[in-house]
């Protein structure tokens, strides 16, 4: 056995996971320099074994429940403030679209010829609500964007 | 813990138990905090370690599939805690082996310091491993972690666990030398 393949195994050999055979007993009794790296793997190996593993300190687990219940409200809170935010934006929204609905289709002037334009209102109306479908579909979507956040909240 | 009362434990875990929780930590605290000892070398890094992982496992719960062992995951979540910048080591940490010699004649107070200053140099030429290295040997002689949790904890089959860890060693034994001249 050479020195190169006694260093190869001389880990293995120092922390139990290979066994000394006669090859390496009869190398380690002729090689000086591979006694004293052996030795020192052995030293190592001892070292990292014996090193401190400290305990958990006393208190630990209620300072810990203390923390997850501590993550939970907040996270609870950043919920609720999203969820908040949602419905704001949602009947923002709604309010846009009713507004623009009552100027583009002339509601908000009727005046002396209400009658008028009331019976074409709906046909103006029907006519010009092509315009504003982007305020209505985003108005829905973030409505029922809101509805399904309360109903996975309510859920978790 | 086995592991049908592990499944049992997340399952209640997972329903909301505190109790239940509690319990998971009861059982791996002194594991994740001996891990996190070793592997930010101040108690007070390891105890901030260890609450949060502690508080990424009760997150990470309800997408925990069973596939490995609950210490394995456990095992895993300290050791991405522990490559993040704020629980990096220093190379100057010395761990306190808490032991304290007493009155002792002139040979053992030199045989006794001899001792701790190999064990600060080990302490300083483990912290200069690299990364995966470091991990693997402060898992490694843990009590109740085997070669194969290793693996799957890193990823990597048991073979080259221990490859690593010889190598890991080797360069121990080589910084050893040169500082001792």
């Amino acid at each position: 056995m050479t020195c190169q393949e006694f260093e190869d195994r001389i880990d293995a050999l120092a922390s139990g996971d290979e066994v000394q055979t006669h090859e390496t007993r009869a190398h380690l009794e002729t090689c000086h320099r591979c006694q004293a790296a052996f030795a020192r793997a052995v030293q190592v190996e001892q070292f990292l074994a014996s090193r401190p593993a400290p305990a958990a300190p006393p208190r630990f687990t209620p300072r810990v429940s203390i923390a997850v219940r501590h993550a939970t409200w907040e996270s609870e809170q950043s919920l609720d403030r999203w969820f908040n935010v949602a419905v704001a934006a949602s009947i923002l929204l709604a309010a846009c679209g009713v507004w623009l609905l009552a100027n583009v289709s002339g509601m908000a002037a009727v005046g002396a010829d209400a009658g008028r334009l009331l019976r074409d209102g709906a046909a103006l109306a029907a006519e010009r609500f092509g315009g504003n479908v982007a305020v209505y579909f985003g108005a829905t979507l973030v409505l029922l964007f809101s509805v399904a956040v309360w109903s996975w909240a309510e859920q978790n | 813990m086995d592991q049908a009362e592990e499944r049992e434990i997340v399952r209640r875990c997972r329903e909301g138990d505190e109790s239940a929780f509690a319990g998971l930590v009861d059982a791996y605290k002194d594991l994740v905090f001996a891990m996190a000892t070793r592997l930010t070398g101040s108690r007070d890094q390891a105890e901030d370690l260890a609450q949060e992982a502690f508080l990424r496992v009760h997150r990470g719960l309800p997408y925990f599939r069973g596939e490995a062992r609950l210490g394995t995951w456990i095992y895993r979540i300290v050791a991405n805690l522990a490559t993040e910048p704020r629980f990096h080591r220093s190379t100057a940490a010395s761990l306190d082996t808490g032991k304290q010699g007493g009155p002792a004649d002139v040979a053992s107070h030199d045989s006794s310091f001899g001792d701790l200053e190999l064990k600060d140099r080990l302490e300083k030429a483990i912290a200069r491993l690299p990364e995966n290295y470091r991990l693997l040997i402060a898992g490694h002689y843990l009590k109740g972690v085997r070669y194969e949790d290793l693996a799957e904890a890193a990823g990597i089959p048991m073979g080259t666990v221990k490859t690593h860890l010889y190598r890991a060693k080797k360069m121990l034994r080589r910084m050893l030398e040169s500082d001792l001249g």
